[in-house]
């Protein structure tokens, strides 16, 4: 499949100016007002049209957000947990490069790419949300830097793990533009990447819960914990690795004629690994919960709040028993 | 304060020490601050709730006037337009008034926070905003325990809303605009001279004070201070706020930082040689 591609992109590359050259790379190959288009489309320009008034009128006029949560769904569901969604492509590069499991290794450049555009689209999201979004760049330059901020972390955490990505992934890029010794550059400097990568995931990752540390008052007794930074960083592997597999499973109905019966079996081989870490995971998650429960004696709150302690069960519930179906689901 | 460090600069470089010595020896003086923290104190057996420190507050920073009048029962919150605010309260020693702005900690958690410095803690001791470092990411508002930093969500250049203490008028020699309106409750000055008026009010008239001095241990001590007749939790304050400093709680976890940053590549690079040595295996999948 790459050599095709490689071949491919010489034949456009051939006698072609860049505009043309991505202009044959970018145009609708087969009918484009497929059923996912038609949907699409609407979406995109309806949100474009927010965007536009959210930028006029300020956040009040398209968020429910006050002075008393001044972070909503946005950040809490959209970044924070949204990220934790994209960390799979750290667990994977560490699975593949790190311990040198090659079973993973088909699985890496679509899981890094995945890892990447995520996070570029949450830093839209992010710069969406931020009411002087025109200051953004004052904690990576200048005299502005708020080391003591948890948060000064995450965005340079995070600004840095996508470089880390992109080197990951651009040997797939040269090898599209047919450029074969950018390629042999790139690609040695795959494990630096990885490594840095990881330690960049491990900490923001964890740093993202870190943020609520100071929000003692306005957090739940149940939720707030100062293992919260370790829970967020276990959470990440399970939400990353689920991601991979809910994404691979969709792609594999979508090309599944295109594979012959060899790649069907390593995909399924594919989702059981991932499936079996998942699950162990979820147990180290459940674990440490059950603990810092017992550690803070947290058992007083139980009758306090229905809808809460729902919600917090939950939490518990789903760990245990998403768990155990995985494992079921991997032993067959 | 500046002649003193002068001097020592002075002999600094008579005896021969190198520039570069007597520049550090200035910046570390400078930073240890000659200058006492700034603070005011609201003695609440003295406010006849007359709202001339609201008004004075909202003309000084050219804020619309409030129009609500304190009523028991009913909270008036600080906002967007508005920097402080009286309310009045139904007690066990019948109605009290109390004031809300800043409380310009200490510690601040919102100066911790925030990663631009756009939240600052001035060396006079306010913690003052400032517009052309903020983002507008709002972790300030999420982290203060008073909840003081107000956003203006209806703007398309939304700027941060709270007390500075009036910083302008304190850094030219005035006092705070709500601390001159006031007839006799809002006392302006150091706050270890405030923390010692406090404690001679109390001691003079212990019938009269509650034996606890609001902010002087709260969140890791405030330099707003309150005294008044009856526990703090009747007149709207959440004293179950702990007394150490907010932005403690997330020092650990910075700490362990460099320490990951330092020891986690290492580790997987000597994972990643460990198990390179298996070239067959990934030919054999493959």
């Amino acid at each position: 499949m790459n050599n095709k591609d490689v071949s491919l992109a010489k034949d456009n590359n051939d006698g072609k100016s860049i505009p043309g050259f991505l202009w044959n790379e970018i145009k609708p190959k087969g009918k484009w007002l497929t059923p996912f288009n038609v949907i699409s489309i609407p979406v995109i320009f309806i949100g474009i049209g927010i965007i536009i008034f959210r930028f006029w009128k300020g956040l009040g006029a398209v968020t429910n957000l006050s002075q008393e949560v001044p972070w909503g769904l946005w950040i809490g569901f959209d970044v924070v947990t949204g990220v934790a969604f994209a960390g799979g492509a750290y667990v994977v590069t560490f699975m593949v490069y790190i311990l040198n499991q090659q079973k993973y290794h088909s699985i890496v450049r679509v899981t890094v790419l995945n890892g990447f555009l995520a996070y570029v689209f949450y830093a839209g999201a992010l710069l969406l949300d931020l009411g002087r979004p025109w200051n953004v760049i004052n904690p990576i330059i200048g005299n502005n830097f708020g080391t003591s901020s948890v948060l000064f972390l995450v965005a340079w955490h995070f600004m840095l793990y996508m470089i880390a990505e992109l080197i990951e992934f651009s040997p797939a890029i040269a090898e599209w533009l047919g450029a074969r010794r950018a390629r042999k550059v790139l690609s040695s400097m795959t494990i630096g990447a990885v490594i840095f990568g990881i330690t960049l995931s491990t900490l923001h990752q964890s740093g993202l819960g870190a943020l609520y540390l100071m929000a003692k008052e306005k957090i739940h007794p149940l939720w707030y914990s100062e293992f919260i930074p370790i829970l967020f960083l276990v959470s990440s592997v399970f939400a990353g690795l689920s991601m991979v597999i809910f994404e691979g499973t969709i792609s594999h109905k979508v090309f599944f004629d295109q594979i012959n019966e060899k790649n069907h079996r390593a995909q399924k081989e594919i989702v059981h690994g991932l499936a079996k870490i998942c699950t162990g995971a979820m147990f180290a998650y459940f674990f440490l919960q059950f603990l810092v429960f017992i550690h803070d004696k947290n058992w007083t709150y139980l009758n306090t709040n229905d809808g809460l302690l729902v919600s917090y069960g939950d939490d518990w519930i789903c760990a245990f028993t998403y768990g155990a179906i995985l494992l079921q689901l991997s032993d067959q | 304060m500046s002649i003193d460090r002068r001097n020592f600069i002075k002999i600094i470089g008579l005896a021969g020490a190198s520039l570069a010595v007597g520049d550090s020896f200035g910046a570390i003086s400078e930073k240890e601050g000659e200058v006492e923290f700034r603070g005011m104190l609201y003695d609440s057996t003295q406010c006849l709730g007359c709202l001339a420190c609201e008004k004075a507050c909202a003309e000084s920073h050219k804020l619309p006037e409030p129009k609500d009048e304190p009523k028991a029962g009913i909270i008036r919150k600080t906002s967007e337009s508005q920097r402080s605010a009286i309310n009045i309260f139904n007690t066990s020693k019948g109605e009290v008034f109390n004031k809300t702005q800043c409380m310009h900690c200490n510690e601040p958690a919102c100066a911790a926070a925030c990663l631009t410095q756009a939240m600052f803690k001035t060396k006079e001791g306010p913690i003052i905003w400032r517009g052309d470092k903020c983002m507008g990411c709002r972790y300030c508002m999420v982290s203060c325990p008073f909840d003081v930093p107000k956003f203006e969500y209806h703007s398309s250049n939304p700027i941060i809303q709270k007390c500075d203490m009036c910083y302008d008028r304190i850094i030219t020699g005035k006092i705070p605009a709500c601390a001159e309106a006031c007839p006799g409750a809002v006392i302006f000055g150091s706050r270890r001279e405030l923390i010692a008026e406090a404690r001679k009010r109390i001691a003079q008239k212990p019938k009269d004070y509650y034996e606890v001095i609001f902010g002087e241990n709260v969140a890791g001590g405030t330099a707003n201070l309150y005294i008044s007749s009856v526990p703090f939790n009747e007149v709207g304050f959440n004293t179950k706020l702990q007394n150490t400093s907010y932005p403690a709680l997330s020092k650990g976890f910075l700490y362990t930082v460099p320490s990951v940053f330092v020891l986690l590549p290492p580790l997987l690079l000597g994972i990643h040689e460990a198990t390179k040595n298996k070239p067959s295996i990934s030919e054999e999948n493959e």
